[in-house]
């Protein structure tokens, strides 16, 4: 049991800064607020940090733990380190910007929560596992969205509590099909389960659709994703920031273990899987497909840049759900590739929608970028490079992203894997158009009034460290990519 | 240094261009006008000596070239000469990897004089000095990267790179509809650039395992495998060669995918117009036979055919449509489309002539068509519009000016002594054995050319002044050229005629390459 704890250091450290704060908050006065929100700002910082430390130095570990629930193996230490990395700089976030540095111990209590959740997620080898990490991941969530928002922050929390209860008691339906099915919970026990025969063949089928509303439901894929969009408009910026990246990368952490533990060992080698007669492949990709559809010609007509950037990450789980669909561990890397490229050009967006939205009254509307490039000129280019990166263009990561996704696609030529990068392309192309509506606000439009822009150091120094890993990772990424590659081993 | 030839030509100006970039970005808006105006000036020369630097390259490239050694595939690099060739990414087995052969080293050449010509026709720009020029270098450095790639991917990232100067340069230095038309050149080439990145996909993972590879000249090797294969049941090497063309012909651009064209040209400055036709344009058709006609030889001569029925497509309703214009900026670059007709009817002839043609009209064009824009923005400066009936007897008012509107005028309708009409002659004369309908209907559609181009030289330039015209617009107060406008427009002039009289400087360089091409395509 000792052993087993060992393996569980990084969450342990997380639950042990959730009680601290728990424990502090009993004893500091209450009103005494700048108090309270150092400890607490301070506390999840070293909370994350530490670890983070312990998941790096121990990025190697293959075991299982707590009898079966949980697998900690490299590719689940990587996402791991991925969530703790979005979480640093979100609190960073939440500390600074002017829409949250008012929120207290409770608001950082959530996001450790959020934290483990998503550790969960990661690291599921049972189907409880799995709905306990969503179930920990989507409840702090709902608290997040609204959090002390007078306008439209409650109405999104209360819409995204209701498709999140329903999403998920959708998918536990499904995993009670399961269950039936095979009699047991344990993802690798499914994984061998050799009974398909053609009057299951129905029930099976029924039962990955149900899995996949919940997974859809966290990824915001269609037709699970009409909560996303008025999410993200309630949200405050920094919580819309990583609600685009942190949960969305725990959802795709998820259904890698779910649809892949049955089709790659541990050197990589794909394998027959027990889901192999059942057609997952091509549900999972209609999904894509209509969620990349959905989210770029929705995102075509926004006029809210944080509605406009919540229909784009629709669309852009839409390219990484289509590769989902390949089973291969060039899939796999592509998709982590893309996420931590994602990571960077997303938040960085959000970040310079915050800091415009703060000289403009809290209004996210797009004119409030015209004339962009000559009020701020280093805001404005750093901007177009988050912009050109999010369309694919080289020489961005973002480009290097999107390669990596399509040569999953090509690297076996199947009607389903050649078709959908088809509509991969298109789409891509679709996008260029409301990206390039921010550039030309910034560059092509005169400023509609004498106002400046301008954010304290720290702002800019952050955004500068983005734009040019977002430049450098597209010029040379072997770096990136052999980390991530060798972390492609699964239990 | 002589190794590196080829890299600094392409670098210098884009580390130029990045520099003058971060000076745009972190200079200060409070400096004094004048201050800002001293640098703006300084930049321009910078630009210049720049564009002059890789120009001098270019030419030493030029005088470096043996055309006696021809591609041959046997041989290490395929006989490519001044090759550089490094790891970039190892994993994915992508290499930097450039070097040129007859084709590519006459493109290096019109680049680099289009481009020093581009710089000294953008010397009035006045607003935002440093961004238009950090701009510019960009895309220059981005246009001979395309000519020098030897490696598919090298060659991708620079075709893309190539986008994003040029949506800025016409959207914020173009005319009225600049967001218009920028947004739509955007649009259009990425969409073509897309399809053709997932042909290069599939041409790296379609070779045998552990061969996987960028490098175009082992794609040229695997020729026959590629052939072989199929893909969803189509043949491989068809359904690639289109995804490739695809891409190409947007930019060239071919039938029905022109309509970005008028309206890129319409609205972007002069000097954008001239290296949009002068270089950008040929990169579509040096696409095709760079890519398409060395990797899928089979699948070529399976569309040559069509290549050509598009090329007189081009060439008719080019013509056509250039006639109706009112604009004159319009007429040329619908006259672009048709003359860049001419080019696919050659390459599609598939004889060592019809493609001697096809190159030099490439080349030629470059050259004829940068004067064509030069002289339209001459008097655009001047009148401040560009509709051609309310011109008229201009050539009392401005004679240098009309004498050298003249050339250009003769040389784009294709008269003897220009290089306009050698490229022709050779692509009929070429193409004729093959496809000679095709010829017959390009031929006749000569005299559509010289139609447009001759009224519209009628209408503008002869006749009486037009009187109500010339006081709205102050006819009567324009000064004729400036010494400025003549230095872009003499070694242009010249450059038409030279070649018109004595083909053999730019045939001589690529004949071999050429023919060897032609050879394994047909073999």
């Amino acid at each position: 049991m000792t052993s087993y704890m060992m393996n569980y250091i990084p969450e342990l450290i997380l639950i042990i800064g959730v009680a601290l704060m728990v424990l502090f908050s009993l004893f500091i006065d209450n009103k005494d607020e700048k108090k309270e929100r150092i400890l607490s700002i301070a506390i999840a910082v070293m909370a994350i940090s530490a670890s983070l430390f312990v998941l790096i130095s121990n990025s190697n570990k293959n075991v299982k733990i707590f009898t079966d629930f949980l697998v900690i193996d490299p590719l689940s230490t990587m996402f791991k380190i991925l969530f703790l990395i979005i979480a640093l700089v979100s609190v960073w976030f939440f500390a600074r910007s002017k829409e949250t540095n008012k929120f207290g111990l409770d608001f950082y209590v959530q996001i450790l929560v959020v934290l483990v959740g998503m550790m969960m997620m990661a690291s599921a080898n049972s189907l409880l596992a799995l709905y306990l990490g969503l179930e920990m991941v989507s409840i702090p969530s709902y608290l997040m969205t609204g959090w002390k928002r007078k306008d439209n922050g409650p109405e999104a929390a209360i819409k995204y509590a209701i498709y999140g209860g329903a999403a998920s008691g959708v998918m536990i339906f499904g995993m009670s099909l399961i269950y039936g099915l095979v009699g047991t919970l344990n993802l690798t026990t499914i994984s061998a389960y050799h009974g398909f025969n053609s009057s299951n063949k129905a029930l099976w089928i029924i039962s990955i659709l149900f899995m996949l509303a919940g997974f859809g439901y966290k990824v915001a894929a269609a037709p699970f994703h009409h909560w996303s969009p008025d999410v993200y408009e309630g949200a405050t910026t920094p919580v819309t920031a990583f609600f685009s990246v942190g949960p969305k990368a725990a959802g795709f952490a998820m259904m890698i273990r779910f649809f892949y533990k049955y089709t790659i060992t541990s050197n990589g080698d794909s394998v027959t899987h027990a889901l192999s007669q059942v057609p997952w492949t091509l549900l999972v990709a209609i999904i894509a497909v209509i969620t990349m559809f959905i989210g770029n010609l929705s995102a075509l007509r926004q006029t809210s840049m944080k509605r406009m950037l919540a229909y784009s990450s629709i669309a852009h789980a839409g390219y990484m759900i289509s590769v989902i669909t390949v089973s291969s561990k060039a899939a796999i890397v592509s998709i982590l590739f893309y996420l931590v490229i994602y990571l960077f050009m997303n938040i960085g967006a959000f970040i310079i929608v915050s800091i415009v939205m703060e000289n403009n009254n809290e209004s996210d509307d797009i004119k409030y970028f015209n004339g962009l490039g000559s009020k701020n000129s280093l805001l404005a280019i750093i901007m177009a490079f988050f912009m050109f990166s999010l369309m694919g263009v080289p020489p961005f990561a973002g480009f290097i992203g999107k390669v990596y996704l399509f040569t999953a696609l090509l690297e076996n030529l199947t009607p389903i894997t050649v078709w959908l990068s088809v509509f991969a392309v298109i789409n891509s192309a679709i996008s260029v158009y409301y990206y390039a509506r921010v550039i030309k606000a910034m560059y092509l439009t005169e400023p509609t009034d004498n106002s400046v822009i301008d954010t304290a150091f720290d702002f800019k120094s952050i955004l500068a460290v983005f734009a040019i890993i977002i430049f450098v990772l597209g010029i040379y990424w072997t770096p990136l990519f052999n980390i991530l590659s060798k972390a492609v081993v699964m239990q | 240094m002589s190794n590196y030839i080829l890299s600094l030509m392409t670098f210098i100006p884009l580390f130029a261009g990045i520099i003058i970039a971060s000076l745009a970005i972190f200079s200060k808006k409070k400096e004094s006008e004048e201050e800002q105006d001293s640098l703006d000036g300084l930049i321009k020369w910078i630009a210049l000596g720049v564009t002059l630097f890789s120009f001098g390259f270019a030419i030493w490239a030029y005088l470096k070239y043996d055309p006696s050694k021809v591609f041959a595939l046997n041989t290490k690099d395929a006989n490519m000469q001044l090759v550089e060739h490094y790891y970039w990414i190892r994993s994915f087995n992508i290499t930097y990897y450039v070097g040129i052969d007859g084709l590519s080293v006459l493109m290096l050449l019109l680049t680099g004089f289009v481009s020093v010509v581009g710089v000294l026709a953008s010397w009035n720009i006045k607003k935002k000095v440093k961004g238009y020029y950090a701009l510019y270098l960009i895309l220059i450095a981005a246009m001979y990267g395309v000519f020098i790639s030897l490696d598919f991917f090298l060659f991708y990232v620079f075709w893309e790179i190539m986008l994003l100067p040029m949506y800025f340069l016409i959207g914020i230095w173009g005319g009225p509809r600049k967001e218009y038309a920028a947004i739509k050149f955007f649009i259009y080439t990425l969409v073509g650039s897309l399809f053709m990145l997932l042909g290069v996909i599939a041409l790296y993972y379609n070779l045998p395992e552990g061969q996987h590879t960028f490098n175009i000249i082992d794609m040229m090797r695997n020729a026959d495998h590629y052939a072989s294969i199929k893909i969803l049941g189509l043949p491989f090497d068809k359904v690639v060669w289109l995804a490739l063309f695809l891409g190409f012909a947007i930019k060239i651009p071919m039938f029905p995918f022109h309509t970005w064209l008028p309206d890129a040209h319409v609205q972007a400055p002069t000097p954008i117009s001239i290296i949009l036709a002068g270089v950008l344009l040929k990169m579509g058709t040096y696409g095709i036979l760079r890519l398409n006609y060395t990797i899928f030889p089979k699948a070529t001569m399976w569309a040559a055919t069509g290549i050509a029925v598009f090329g007189v497509i081009n060439i008719v309703y080019g013509a056509m449509v250039a006639m109706a214009q009112r604009d004159l900026k319009k007429l040329i670059a619908y006259s672009s489309v048709s003359h860049m007709g001419y080019v696919m009817l050659g390459m599609a002839g598939m004889t060592a002539a019809s493609m001697n043609g096809a190159v030099l009209q490439m080349f030629s064009h470059g050259i004829i068509t940068a004067m064509l824009f030069m002289l339209v923005g001459v008097i655009y400066d001047r009148a401040h519009h560009r509709i051609i009936d309310n011109f008229g007897g201009i050539a009392q008012l401005m004679p240098i000016y009309a004498a050298f509107a003249g050339i250009a005028w003769f040389a784009a309708l294709g008269l003897p002594g220009f290089s306009g009409f050698i490229a022709e002659a050779l692509i009929f004369l070429g193409a004729f054995p093959n496809l000679q309908p095709y010829v017959i209907i390009a031929a006749l559609s000569v005299i559509l050319t010289a139609a447009y181009m001759l009224w519209s030289y009628q209408r503008v330039f002869f006749g009486s002044i037009k009187e109500d015209m010339a006081e709205k617009y102050h006819y009567r107060s324009f000064p004729d050229l400036t010494i400025r406008e003549l230095i872009v427009l003499v070694p242009l002039a010249i450059t038409a005629i030279v070649i018109g009289f004595y083909p053999k400087i730019i045939l001589s360089m690529m004949d071999g390459t050429l023919s060897a091409l032609v050879n394994y395509v047909t073999k």
